[in-house]
């Protein structure tokens, strides 16, 4: 086949009419596809004498690098087009999408979760192993210096199932932890508990609490009131008045109160009840209150959910109401 | 328990006035957590004293008489009065036009037919009575005109004071004035003056579970019409007392007064010698309150020859009761071992307010102090003769305690002398029987049943001194080296399924029996002995039990979709306590746009936990070889074991239809045993790096029959050859026409050494079709 000057012309203004890499790529395959014009031109080299060769060959060669550089030329101009089609497609972005059901941590593992964190930080290890919601009176009771006759009993309303009670204070773990464990010791634990008590706006059957213990050689009150201060300022974000007041339970002694100022509610609000650990829950779990002495403090979460999320019913954290339950962020 | 107490009467007791907010914070600080509430005096406004000058008949009406009244202005009022006690020369409170009283507002206004200009009033009108009363009537020479409330002195606010269990000395007036005056640093010199008791000639044997018994016998004349005064009426209504008779409500306010429960008998219906036992067995006694009580002989009782007279501490015997008639009374104030009192009370589930404070320890050096308040009160109400009196001690005597600073600075870290030290406890009561250069050794007032050992008294001193003002120590702690694999486990759960769109929840671990019954046996329920309401009467036996009632709240909100997910402890027979992983997804049926409601996706999810906690395990689902191998409450047929490790961890599917009926949504559940997660070992998988080599796919359809799961195929296929790294089901249709299930997988094929040939591929699918066709799956070949 013969190629002319004016065929490769023609050609390479069509080339350069392509705009898209689709019609780039036709005309690259029909100039220098296995079956392009081109790569059959050369195929025909062969065919002719030797005095023909070089010059056919010249000009083909010549053929070839004009298409070729046209073609990568033409390539470059095309990517610019495409570029500039893709920058230019605009689309509208201004509308909402239509939301997935978003997931929440539910506030009470929010704040069990911060506690953790300020327990953690200060070698105060969470303990789970002797975290039992239906307990003995053993343990829940008579282990804590409670005796079976003592008025203290009524304290807490207890549900009774046979043998068993359910524990009306996270407090009932301190016999076995301290049982088990070497001392000295700091560790806190989380969990649930119940007392008869009819759901209200601020009463549940069931509850979470939080209990703080520390056991060592050297323990005073003063150690005590060191971490509750730091604990009720991470708390609150700031420091603000507290208040203690004596008060009594049977398995600490001396035994307070802590009050926080609430400025905006212009209000004491009880936050926590604390004390030394009783010398006989520290006896009673085998250890020698003569050489060991500790302190132990609980705090109730919901009661901290409520005031974080300002909440007016307790019971609003037990019901499935996704909109409020989704409201509540402390973590993100 | 919280004690309703007047402040004025707190203030006469103690000889002093006191400032009341400071008082109720230094007592909350002490220990008793004081409020002040409003008193039902503090609405008096606009009523004055006013004396009656005239009265005549009303012309309408016979039980209402017309008064002039005079209230030192120019005009006498007319006021129409209903009381017929009403005489001239009376002196009156006069609520008059505008005036505020509690619960009512007085205007003038015409009554049959008389302009009434105000009302006179009783002392239940004015607030300082809960009894029906006739008028009040005020001392002659009270300033006419005056505003009532600066003649009589009443109280704005009342003082509510929690008593914490330990503190039975504190629940009376004059136990609460004892601590205001440790509060203002002063001794109690208040001396507690009493009559001298006689040897107890009545009294039998007295068991030595009574430390103290003192009696007296009083002969009281029932016509001389008692009537309580005032100052007693209204303590009474202060503290909600019910107003029984007039010599119970003046045992009921001495006991309020001292802290000394005291009981009265007629002394007519005694025979022969009074004396404190246990019961013998078949005993029984009639109670006051009507109820017969079978005794048993750990019941303390007071007997006469005839049996128990009362069950001690706690309530006395309907036959010796007084009455109206009685004229010959025996007052009975004892001290009985607490103990023994609250065993008693607790079989009998019997509180009264003497059992309260028995429970508590009450003083057994107080029994002849109120004895002789009580007897001064009596003849100062009826006309009585002289008076036969006895006490038997029964004392145990109490063990000096030793305390030291050391022992101070152990416990608190503070730094006292001995002189402070000894002054602290001198300031409570303590006799300092020997001092030492670095302790002192005390005996506790008698009062004080709480003070035993030396870190009882450390306790003293920490409040006395103010926790406020105890120093502060440094805290050093070791850093944590290891975590709580179980609350991070939680955390880590949680994370994952809300990141997939679940809201966290946290349910009441008490439902009622008829629920929880779907979900396990009602014989493998662990139920309370004592629940608070049938909807609260067993512990749940699963989580799935309580999303269901989560998500009935959700409908009843209105709200139609969602993915609710919750961990906690779930209680069944015999192993009692089980930690559960639980998720629901519900929604809609036909919402085409929420897609949340399908069991492929709760699986991806269920994937998702389980790669967290589990990585690299694979998950696998069954049907239930048994029905009986699923818990109640799951779909039989719509329901998949998930199996990891060949070991079933939970379930996965469709609820019971019974328990959907009412319920316009579908609901897809899936609960895992967190225990049986924790027991499965991950084994190591050395990490692979990608094949560089291409694969390639085909699609193969199977005819099924009605018994195979594809899973199970799947299985089959995927386990054919190393080369096969993916099969998915990509098709599962119901040929009408030919009664028959057919499935479609795409299997994926790729080599880490080598591009495939479609010869080797050909051989593998020659392969599995020839596995398949052994258990009777066929190729669809068109």
């Amino acid at each position: 086949m013969d190629l002319k000057q004016a065929d490769i012309d023609h050609g390479l203004r069509a080339i350069q009419q392509a705009v898209t890499t689709t019609d780039l790529e036709t005309q690259r395959l029909h100039w220098m596809g296995k079956q392009g014009l081109i790569t059959q031109a050369f195929k025909t080299i062969g065919r002719l004498s030797v005095e023909e060769k070089p010059a056919v060959a010249k000009q083909l060669n010549e053929f070839k690098s004009q298409i070729i550089d046209v073609l990568a030329k033409q390539k470059e101009l095309v990517k610019k087009i495409e570029l500039q089609k893709a920058i230019d497609d605009k689309i509208d972005v201004t509308l909402e999408p239509r939301l997935l059901t978003q997931g929440h941590h539910h506030p009470i593992h929010q704040v069990i979760k911060k506690l953790n964190y300020f327990f953690a930080q200060r070698g105060f290890e969470s303990r789970s192993d002797y975290n039992l919601e239906i307990e003995d009176e053993w343990h829940n009771f008579e282990l804590l210096n409670i005796p079976a006759h003592h008025p203290a009993r009524s304290m807490q309303d207890t549900f009774y199932c046979g043998e068993k009670i359910l524990r009306t204070h996270v407090s009932a773990a301190q016999p076995r932890i301290l049982k088990n464990s070497k001392l000295p010791l700091s560790a806190v634990v989380f969990g649930r508990v119940f007392r008869c008590d009819t759901p209200d706006a601020t009463h549940t059957p069931v509850f979470h609490q939080m209990e703080c213990l520390r056991i060592d050689r050297h323990c005073n009150f003063g150690h005590l009131k060191t971490i509750i201060e730091d604990f009720i300022t991470f708390l609150f974000g700031e420091k603000l008045p507290i208040r203690y007041r004596a008060s009594y339970f049977p398995f600490t002694e001396p035994s307070v109160e802590i009050d926080v100022w609430m400025p905006e509610k212009k209000a004491w609000l009880e936050i926590l009840g604390a004390g030394m650990v009783h010398p006989n829950v520290i006896k009673n779990a085998g250890h020698d209150p003569s050489v060991y002495r500790g302190f132990a403090f609980g705090v109730g979460i919901e009661r901290l959910a409520m005031l974080y999320f300002d909440l007016d019913d307790v019971r609003e954290l037990y019901n499935s109401d996704l909109s409020l339950l989704g409201d509540c962020y402390l973590w993100q | 328990m919280a004690m309703i107490l007047s402040p004025k009467w707190l203030q006469s007791i103690l000889g002093c006035e006191f400032h009341l907010e400071n008082t109720t914070d230094k007592l909350s600080q002490l220990g008793l957590e004081t409020e002040l509430i409003s008193a039902s005096t503090d609405v008096l406004y606009n009523i004055v004293v006013g004396k009656v000058i005239a009265t005549e008949q009303h012309p309408d009406a016979d039980r209402l008489k017309v008064c002039k009244v005079d209230v030192n202005q120019p005009e006498h009022l007319t006021i129409v009065c209903g009381c017929p006690t009403v005489t001239e020369g009376m002196v009156v409170a006069v609520a008059m036009d505008g005036a505020k009283l509690p619960g009512m507002t007085i205007k003038a206004s015409k009554l049959r037919g008389v302009a009434s200009q105000g009302m006179l009033c009783t002392a239940l009108e004015l607030g300082m009575s809960s009894k029906k009363s006739s008028l009040l009537s005020l001392p002659a020479d009270t300033p006419i005109g005056k505003p009532i409330t600066e003649v009589l002195s009443l109280d704005k606010q009342w003082m509510e004071v929690e008593i914490t269990p330990n503190r039975g000395d504190c629940v009376s007036a004059l136990g609460v004035a004892r601590e205001i005056l440790i509060g203002m640093q002063q001794d109690f010199n208040t001396p507690l003056t009493q009559m001298p008791c006689g040897k107890p000639d009545l009294l039998g044997s007295v068991d030595t579970s009574c430390t103290s018994y003192a009696y007296a016998q009083i002969d009281i004349k029932t016509e001389s019409n008692p009537k309580l005064s005032e100052h007693i009426d209204y303590q009474l209504h202060v503290a909600g007392l019910n107003r029984v008779s007039p010599i119970v409500d003046i045992l009921n306010y001495i006991m309020l007064y001292t802290g000394q429960p005291m009981h009265a008998f007629d002394f007519s219906k005694l025979k022969g010698k009074v004396c404190v036992r246990y019961a013998n067995s078949g005993e029984s006694i009639h109670l006051l309150d009507g109820q017969d009580i079978t005794l048993e002989t750990s019941d303390l009782v007071i007997a006469d020859d005839n049996g128990p007279i009362a069950l001690a501490g706690i309530m006395g015997g309907e036959h010796s009761k007084v009455t109206d008639e009685t004229s010959s009374i025996l007052l009975e104030s004892a001290c009985f071992d607490p103990v023994v009192i609250a065993k008693t009370a607790k079989r009998l589930g019997i509180t009264t307010d003497a059992s309260y404070r028995y429970v508590r320890g009450t003083d057994p050096e107080l029994v002849e102090f109120a004895l002789s308040e009580a007897v001064k009160v009596i003849s100062e109400t009826y006309e009585t003769n002289p008076v036969s009196s006895g006490v038997v001690f029964n004392k145990q005597e109490k063990e000096p305690i030793r305390i030291g600073i050391k022992d101070v600075h152990d416990y608190l870290g503070l730094e006292i002398n001995i002189g402070q030290l000894t002054s602290y406890m001198r300031l409570i009561g303590c006799h300092v029987m020997i001092e030492e250069s670095e302790y002192i050794t005390v005996e506790v007032p008698s009062h004080r049943n709480d003070l035993h050992f030396y870190y009882d008294l450390i306790e003293e001193v920490a409040r006395l001194v103010g926790y406020e003002n105890l120093p502060k120590s440094e805290l050093t702690c070791q850093p944590l080296n290891q975590e709580d694999k179980e609350l991070a486990r939680h955390f880590q759960l949680i994370e994952v399924l809300v990141a997939r769109g679940y809201q966290e929840l946290y349910s009441l671990s008490l439902q009622s029996i008829a629920h929880a019954s779907m979900f396990a046996d009602e014989n493998t329920l662990i139920h309370l002995d004592n629940p608070l309401s049938e909807e609260y009467a067993v512990m749940r036996p699963s989580i799935l039990s309580s999303l269901l009632l989560q998500i009935k709240h959700c409908l009843n909100h209105f709200v139609r979709s969602g993915k609710l997910v919750e961990v906690g402890d779930c209680f069944e027979k015999p192993s009692i306590a089980y930690k559960k992983l639980g998720l629901a997804a519900f929604g809609d049926k036909d919402d085409p746009e929420d897609n949340t409601n399908t069991f492929m996706r709760i699986k991806q999810d269920i994937h998702a936990v389980i790669h967290r906690l589990k990585p690299g395990m694979t998950v696998k689902y069954q049907t239930a070889a048994e029905l009986s191998d699923l818990p109640l409450g799951w779909h039989p047929n719509q329901t998949a074991q998930i199996v990891l490790n060949d070991t079933v961890i939970g379930y996965v599917g469709c609820l019971y239809p019974s328990l959907q009926q009412d319920i316009a949504v579908d609901i897809y559940a899936a609960e895992i045993d967190l225990n049986m997660l924790d027991k499965q070992s991950v084994v190591f998988v050395k990490p692979q790096v990608q094949s560089k080599f291409p694969p390639s796919t085909r699609d193969l359809s199977f005819w099924v029959n009605s018994s195979d799961c594809a899973g199970l195929i799947k299985d089959q296929i995927s386990g054919v050859s190393e080369l096969l790294t993916q099969v998915d089901m990509v098709d599962d249709y119901y040929s009408e026409q030919e009664s028959q299930r057919s499935l479609t997988f795409r299997l994926t094929f790729q080599s880490f050494t080598k591009t495939l040939k479609d010869k080797e591929i050909d051989k593998i699918i020659e392969n599995t079709i020839a596995i398949l066709a052994k258990d009777g799956i066929n190729l669809r070949d068109h």
